[in-house]
């Protein structure tokens, strides 16, 4: 695939690969950019090729997965630990309040969340993926997926509670 | 879908509009490029701990080497000293002197080898004696 080709798709996908990026970051906006800079790189100067196998939605979410888990263990190595991030202070644009605070509440309760629950919540309800098409993504077998599914949803309604958010 | 998942479906669709209108901008992505290399850090922490490793194998080795040179020069007096204890009498610990050790037999199977009667006078002897007078 030519590069202008590729960029273009990227840019297709870009809302969908941001949205992965901070399932993969804890929330953390920041390092979630800071992902898909080094994912960008990385695909447009042909480290990391997509031989169509799979769609290229697909495999660039493996890749921005692999990524974040790369600069983790940097961190780890460097000693600089990013908790779950809290939501930005500044307020997105055009966004009406009640759904604001919807938004927040439910990304604070998946920041929480334990990194397989949150992927395979993310995949499932986010990206409208199945069960079984999460488990592809994230490289587990389709019981695995099943169970971390499972108790992710009822950990996040114990936490909207808790916070008194309806959905 | 159950009525839990629905609900969970819409606020992930807040979510998701959320994100999107919080997404940094595609092009400013391309243009900052990779922010710094995301190496993987075993590239680093695995030949700096063979390295390590090896060299700790190594001095040990010098180590045991030392040892094994140096052990014959310091044991022979100590050697030689508890062979001159064993040739003294022991002393017991009221100052009386132990008795003297049974002096050990050289051949201590020894009599299984001589031939019963041998040491006699042979049966014989006394006709040779007579023939001979």
């Amino acid at each position: 695939m030519e590069r202008e080709q590729l960029e273009r798709e990227l840019s297709q996908l870009h809302e969908s690969s941001y949205g992965w990026a901070l399932a993969c970051c804890a929330r953390d906006r920041d390092e979630a950019s800071d992902v898909l800079k080094d994912v960008y790189f990385k695909m447009l100067s042909g480290r990391v090729r997509w031989d169509g196998r799979s769609t290229l939605k697909t495999f660039v979410f493996g890749v921005v997965r692999l990524t974040a888990m790369e600069r983790r263990r940097w961190r780890f190595f460097r000693g600089r630990v990013v908790t779950g991030a809290e939501p930005d202070d500044v307020p997105a644009p055009s966004a009406p309040l009640v759904d604001r605070q919807t938004a927040e509440a439910l990304a604070r309760a998946l920041a929480k969340l334990s990194e397989r629950q949150r992927e395979v919540l993310h995949l499932v309800f986010y990206e409208g993926l199945s069960i079984a098409e999460a488990s592809v993504v994230m490289k587990v077998s389709l019981g695995t997926a099943r169970v971390h599914y499972e108790r992710g949803k009822a950990e996040m309604f114990v936490m909207l509670q808790k916070e008194g958010v309806t959905l | 879908m159950t009525d839990e998942e629905e609900k969970l479906r819409r606020g992930f669709a807040k979510l998701k509009e959320d994100d999107a209108r919080r997404a940094p901008n595609f092009q400013k992505l391309l243009e900052k490029g990779a922010v710094r290399s995301a190496r993987s850090p075993w590239a680093v922490v695995v030949p700096l701990g063979s390295v390590a490793a090896a060299a700790a194998v190594f001095l040990l080795w010098c180590g045991t080497q030392r040892m094994t040179s140096s052990e014959p020069t310091a044991a022979a007096p100590q050697a030689a000293a508890s062979m001159a204890a064993a040739d003294q009498p022991a002393l017991v610990q009221d100052g009386k002197q132990a008795p003297p050790k049974r002096e050990s037999d050289p051949e201590p199977l020894g009599f299984l080898l001589t031939i019963p009667g041998s040491t006699a006078a042979e049966p014989t002897s006394f006709l040779l004696q007579g023939l001979s007078r």
